[in-house]
């Protein structure tokens, strides 16, 4: 596995929009091996504090491993130190491990702070950059094609729920490797991680 | 004369850690439990639904902010542990305890079982009295938790030793506590009546009373570790004075 020279297959859509006050994060539900649908409900978002998020893209081992490295890892920081990590201080933790020893994967690490919400994106070498938006996994450039169109700086709870939906619709469609339904979930301090229940993301999806 | 008398058993058989003497003792460990023995009264006591701790952190000087004292610490999401003995000795153990539990999700992918992390910790406890070069900790633990099997109390001692209780003690005022318990605990207390009872027996284990700004009370049930607040810690306190 080189993956200095090859570009990171994926076969994934990830999304991550920063709100006024939290943000929301979403992924699709499918994995493929080539063009086989290897399965169709997989779990990309996973929660690994109170209000810290990670999606991953890439290999599935690498993934999962690394969130229980990141959720024991951030659970120990706050019991230490009586105070939750921040999401920069999740992404560089995650950076520095990728740094140690890359892992197949591209990551978005997103969640709300003190300082705000804020999403970071974070490659398979450990290169860790903030943005207020951000896509990941081969559907990203339809995502991006949404979000370009439908971004605004301080967008209501509802509409970043709407744009992140809009836009996994979009790579569903038109990407071969992402689909089979979604996980949508949002993020703020006061609530912590609350992820979509199914009759959620049916009144949000018909309200399109 | 104090002296002399010692001589027969306890002369040079204090010095390393591993070494017996000709009566069997190990006085390395005997005296790291006499740190525990001088160290501050901690209560636990099962009642219907959960486990209560409950400690007063005892600052004698007015001075100290007591916030900065540390005696009730959680664990994990469904542990709690207080400790009596030398306090940075403890630190080191709550630490263990943290990363033990953290490793047990990482590995299994689901929480550590009481059991299991008593036992390591007690390993990791035992450890000190049997190989040389370190000294034993000075700490004992109580540790309430919660996991498939139930609500569970546990006390440890310097050796690594543990015994499983309904309700307990470690500290100065064990015995009194102890005795207290023996004679007025039961079994399907509700937690106020928990609460009652362990405030008051660790209240006859002092010689003065206890100080409102420095008690803490922690629950462990079916939802998992939760210190109470001052507010309900403060209204648990006027109820029983």
């Amino acid at each position: 596995m080189d993956m200095s020279s090859e570009v990171v297959k994926t076969g994934t859509s990830t999304i991550g929009i920063t709100f006024d006050g939290g943000v929301v994060v979403g992924a699709d539900h499918r994995a493929t091996m080539g063009h086989f649908i290897a399965n169709k409900s997989v779990q990309k978002v996973f929660q690994i504090s109170n209000s810290i998020a990670l999606t991953t893209a890439g290999l599935v081992g690498h993934a999962q491993s690394l969130s229980r490295t990141l959720a024991s890892e951030l659970r120990l920081y706050e019991l230490k130190r009586d105070s939750p990590m921040t999401v920069k201080g999740a992404a560089t933790l995650t950076a520095n491990i990728l740094v140690g020893r890359p892992h197949h994967v591209q990551l978005l690490i997103v969640g709300a702070d003190k300082d705000g919400s804020s999403v970071y994106s974070i490659d398979a070498a450990g290169g860790s950059i903030p943005d207020v938006y951000c896509a990941t996994g081969s559907g990203s450039p339809y995502m991006y094609g949404v979000l370009e169109d439908q971004y605004r700086d301080n967008m209501s709870r509802e509409d970043a729920l709407k744009v992140a939906a809009k836009a996994l619709l979009a790579s569903a469609q038109r990407d071969a490797a992402s689909g089979n339904g979604m996980d949508l979930a949002v993020i703020t301090l006061d609530d912590g991680f609350k992820l979509l229940t199914e009759e959620e993301k049916i009144t949000l999806l018909s309200s399109l | 004369m104090a002296l002399e008398f010692m001589q027969p058993s306890g002369r040079g058989y204090d010095h390393g850690v591993s070494t017996f003497s000709p009566d069997g003792r190990l006085y390395q460990v005997e005296y790291a439990r006499e740190s525990v023995k001088r160290g501050t009264t901690t209560v636990g006591l099962k009642y219907k639904d959960g486990a209560v701790l409950i400690v007063d952190k005892r600052i004698s000087n007015k001075l100290v902010i007591t916030d900065s004292i540390e005696k009730m610490y959680q664990i994990d999401d469904h542990i709690g542990m207080t400790t009596s003995g030398l306090v940075a000795d403890a630190r080191q153990l709550v630490d263990k305890a943290r990363v033990q539990c953290q490793i047990n999700r990482m590995t299994f992918g689901s929480p550590i079982s009481m059991i299991t992390l008593v036992k390591k910790m007690c390993d990791y406890k035992q450890s000190f009295t049997q190989y040389g070069g370190a000294r034993p900790f000075g700490t004992a633990l109580l540790i309430a938790g919660v996991d498939d099997e139930g609500v569970h109390l546990f006390e440890t001692d310097p050796s690594g030793a543990y015994q499983s209780y309904q309700a307990g003690a470690i500290g100065r005022g064990r015995t009194t506590v102890i005795d207290h318990f023996e004679k007025s605990w039961k079994n399907g207390m509700t937690q106020n009546a928990a609460i009652k009872l362990g405030l008051e027996a660790l209240q006859e284990s002092l010689e003065d009373s206890l100080n409102k700004d420095t008690v803490e009370i922690s629950i462990v049930d079916a939802n998992g570790y939760n210190k109470l607040d001052r507010e309900t810690t403060l209204k648990h306190l006027s109820k029983f004075k």
